[in-house]
């Protein structure tokens, strides 16, 4: 039996209705869909999710904060000159602005930093060769069956599962993290000793992995794997959901201005940007060859090119692949590539719009992903719109904890925090 | 609680977990449909595509005999459209369907085909020609 009769239930139900839209919250749900219902559906526009957190192991508080010090902190640096957000910085949407980056022995932050030398050896530490990748929402990267997930892969050729596992890395890089302090089969033991030498980490460790910490004793629960997890925990809150994008997907309707919502539909139709570039996080996450002009050295295996995921897989199949980034936040994350080949959206945008080229000589139209291969013929106006619409991806983080996008006054370890012995 | 109500209990939760199963809850790209063992592959085949979102192709994954017939329907709803597009060279797939539309194609050599949706990232399909 209902609660009320049906004439008082419809008054209600009116009076609700109209106080939701009077206070502008949720959509102002007309009577039939308009057109601006009609392009979400079409497009399966949503915003972001829940966070995919680790079964059973949700960070308190306490873990995050910890992740925060650590990101900031020049300790994890070999030389004590860099830190995470040395290349992820909360200024910079936590990337650095750069075409490559510059980490051990570098001088300053952001585009204005310079490639220096170690201050141990003095040999010269040069640029790392791939672009660095914000870490705003990289919580929700896919996993390697394409789910958001927290094992999500992480790093242009998918290296890493997990934010956990991506954290370990670039302390063992002589040019992101370690200098040359020690070789990097030393550096995760290395960087274990030296918090475990920092009497406030030990307590703050303790603090954030009390279940650890019931089982081993004093500094035994700084780990490689616990400090993983803190600087996951840390990056897992990073996730911005406020982007005039979100706020169109959850129905307001002018959070888009015009030329947004036609850039919005090139990119879902004639466009096909959203072949690759769709869900939530405008990413498939899979591995596409797209054959972007190779400029730097390359990482690793090939000197002056880089194969892309092969690297990782050693298979010939994946030769020149990287897999797709997130386009939330693109329009602060520039230069665009795995090697930042391209200064503005604009140019990204007409390179696919010219059937990807100027293409990799390696890459020819057999390999190249059959998505990008042949020009789309878009006008200098459907370009800008396209532009126009990434840009409404933007929010680097408005309605965050203002804590987490905030460098830490001190770290632990007494050093500058971002900055170490450098100068800031 | 007598024995009897428990028991009743327990079958229509184990019933709700067997529909929750039955019905793919959780969805996600790695819902990957098994293609079935080896063995006579139908001549025809139909595809259609899921109401809930992300969309997807139902089923993912199919077996086909060389020279049968596919055909996709799209079973979305209003207004959601979808494409087919061949991400395996040398086979020519290009179609829009609008809701409601389907188009048939025959597959005449053995071998595996993909494709997928480029309006719904993550929205793929596979057909194994054998």
């Amino acid at each position: 039996m209902p609660a009320f009769p049906h004439g008082r239930a419809r008054a209600l139900t009116g009076l609700v209705s109209l106080l939701v839209v009077s206070c502008g919250e949720g959509p102002s749900a007309p009577a039939s869909p308009g057109p601006d219902d009609d392009l979400r559906a079409r497009f399966d526009l949503r915003p972001l999710g829940e966070i995919p957190h680790p079964p059973g192991d949700r960070a308190a508080a306490a873990r995050i904060d910890l992740g925060r010090l650590l990101f900031f902190d020049p300790i994890l640096g070999g030389e004590k000159d860099v830190a995470c957000a040395t290349c992820h910085h909360p200024d910079l949407a936590f990337a650095d602005g750069r075409q490559f980056s510059v980490g051990a022995g570098g001088r300053g932050l952001g585009p204005g930093r310079v490639a220096s030398v170690s201050s141990i050896t003095g040999l010269p530490i040069g640029l790392e060769p791939r672009n660095a990748q914000t870490i705003l929402n990289a919580a929700f990267n896919a996993d390697a069956a394409g789910s958001p997930s927290h094992m999500g892969l992480q790093f242009w050729d998918g290296r890493a599962g997990g934010l956990e596992e991506q954290a370990r890395i670039p302390i063992t890089s002589r040019t992101e993290m370690a200098g040359d302090a020690y070789p990097a089969e030393l550096a995760r033991d290395s960087v274990v000793a030296r918090l475990r030498g920092v009497a406030e980490y030990v307590t703050l460790f303790r603090q954030a992995f009390p279940a650890e910490a019931e089982d081993l004793p004093a500094e035994a629960v700084v780990t490689m794997d616990t400090y993983g997890r803190a600087i996951a925990a840390y990056e897992r809150e990073l996730v911005t959901r406020n982007s005039a994008f979100d706020r169109y997907a959850r129905g307001e309707d002018g959070a888009l201005t015009a030329r947004q919502k036609l850039g919005l539909e090139l990119f879902f139709t004639d466009a096909r940007c959203s072949a690759c570039h769709g869900g939530p996080m405008f990413s498939d996450f899979v591995f596409h060859v797209l054959g972007v002009p190779q400029e730097g050295d390359g990482k690793d295996v090939v000197p002056g090119d880089d194969t892309g995921r092969e690297e990782h897989t050693l298979n010939p199949a994946d030769r020149y692949a990287f897999r797709t980034p997130t386009l939330r936040n693109v329009e602060l994350t520039g230069p665009y590539m795995h090697d930042g080949a391209f200064t503005t959206l604009e140019d990204v945008v007409r390179f696919y719009d010219q059937g990807a080229r100027p293409r990799h000589p390696a890459v020819g139209d057999a390999h190249v992903d059959p998505f990008v291969r042949d020009p789309i013929g878009l006008t200098d106006a459907e370009v800008l719109a396209i532009v126009d619409f990434m840009k409404s991806l933007t929010d680097p983080g408005t309605a965050l904890d203002p804590t987490l996008l905030t460098v830490p006054d001190s770290v632990p370890s007494g050093l500058t925090p971002v900055f170490g012995v450098g100068p800031p | 609680m007598s024995d009897r109500r428990a028991s009743a209990r327990i079958a229509i939760i184990g019933l709700v977990i067997g529909f929750v199963v039955q019905c793919g809850g959780g969805g996600g790209g790695g819902d990957q449909d098994p293609i079935g063992p080896p063995g006579p592959a139908p001549s025809t085949v139909a595809i259609t595509t899921s109401t809930n979102v992300p969309p997807r192709f139902v089923p993912v994954s199919t077996a086909l005999a060389v020279g049968g017939t596919v055909t996709w329907t799209n079973t979305s709803p209003a207004p959601v459209r979808h494409d087919l597009v061949a991400t395996t060279s040398n086979w020519q797939l290009s179609r829009t369907l609008a809701p409601g539309e389907s188009f048939q194609t025959t597959v005449p050599q053995a071998g595996t085909y993909r494709y997928q949706c480029t309006i719904h990232a993550g929205m793929i399909g596979t057909i194994e020609v054998r």
